[in-house]
């Protein structure tokens, strides 16, 4: 049975932090360049190839599972924004999240169950909301383990007991 | 970096940043970057193996994954120039594609970009961006390795 306490001393509460702030705007950089391939390279500009050139390494980037805006694909798949974007908003949300789901920073390996979801949608049928979604879950929970390795966000280990089954 | 972390950092950069220029086996890099992950994955399994707790095992294992990525990077940077050099394991077909995709924009990029893309010769710039674009990629990529692989890993404290 599950005993939960101590749920104004979770891990997170006091994690607006500089270092947190700092990670959240380099994920919004990130996710900036990723967006910004599409218009630039709908305006002409000549080297949208090249910042695109620079996620090749760690995206197929194909154009037929990638979103489009205004008629050129972003710099990643569908399955990656989702991964970059569900990341970002981990880092941004964790620390608001109501106590009870808070709690789960107190238990991380469960969460990572979460990572298996992209390779069932790989394996099974799968289309651009499906890819999307998954990496967005997927990652979400990976955005807690960084603000776990934040100076001021890491919980002490008499927390990280404080659900006892 | 204390040597308990060198080891491990060393081992998991070099083999992910050799394997991250292998032909086929680089592919993996497009399924969610697996290569730069599992490099820091490894690390922090060898970091945390028969290790007692942690009082803040995912900045341990940030740590570890991030100068796995350092390692990774410099290792990757090194072996990819190599292959550029001697063109081995170069797909030429493939950088056809790539540039008929590039042309099919419509934008004409430089001839100094071009290098940089891999379409030229090997020059400092080439060898420069090659080596900071490898930093990065592996060091983020190595560095969520290195928290996965603490949430896996560290050894869980006795309630």
């Amino acid at each position: 049975m599950a005993a939960m306490n101590v749920p104004n001393a979770l891990p997170l509460a006091g994690a607006a932090t500089q270092p947190r702030l700092a990670l959240l705007l380099a994920c919004l950089v990130g996710l900036a360049l990723v967006a910004a391939v599409a218009p630039l390279a709908a305006a002409g500009w000549p080297y949208a190839s090249l910042l695109r050139w620079l996620f090749s390494g760690v995206c197929h980037q194909s154009a037929e599972r990638s979103f489009h805006w205004l008629g050129a694909p972003l710099a990643v798949c569908h399955r990656c924004a989702g991964l970059y974007l569900g990341f970002t908003l981990g880092v941004a949300l964790w620390p608001h999240l109501p106590p009870i789901l808070r709690q789960l920073a107190l238990r991380p390996t469960w969460l990572m169950a979460c990572l298996a979801l992209p390779l069932i949608d790989w394996a099974l049928p799968n289309n651009a909301a499906s890819r999307f979604g998954t990496g967005l879950i997927a990652a979400f929970p990976v955005g807690l383990l960084a603000l776990m390795a934040l100076p001021s966000a890491t919980p002490a280990p008499h927390q990280q007991h404080a659900i006892k089954e | 970096m204390d040597d308990t972390k060198l080891k491990p950092a060393l081992i998991g950069g070099a083999l992910f940043g050799v394997l991250a220029n292998v032909p086929y086996v680089d592919m993996a890099n497009i399924a969610c970057c697996a290569l730069y992950i599992g490099g820091g994955v490894l690390a922090s399994y060898l970091f945390f193996k028969g290790k007692k707790p942690f009082a803040k095992p995912y900045a341990e294992g940030a740590v570890v994954g991030l100068w796995t990525g350092v390692f990774g990077g410099i290792v990757d940077a090194i072996v990819a120039t190599v292959v550029r050099v001697t063109g081995f394991g170069e797909d030429p077909e493939e950088k056809a594609a790539v540039l008929e995709e590039m042309e099919s924009l419509g934008a004409e990029m430089p001839q100094w970009a071009l290098e940089i893309m891999g379409f030229g010769e090997v020059t400092g710039l080439t060898i420069g961006v090659a080596v900071a674009g490898a930093l990065v990629l592996f060091t983020i990529f190595g560095t969520v390795g290195g928290l996965l692989g603490a949430t896996f890993f560290h050894e869980k404290e006795e309630a």
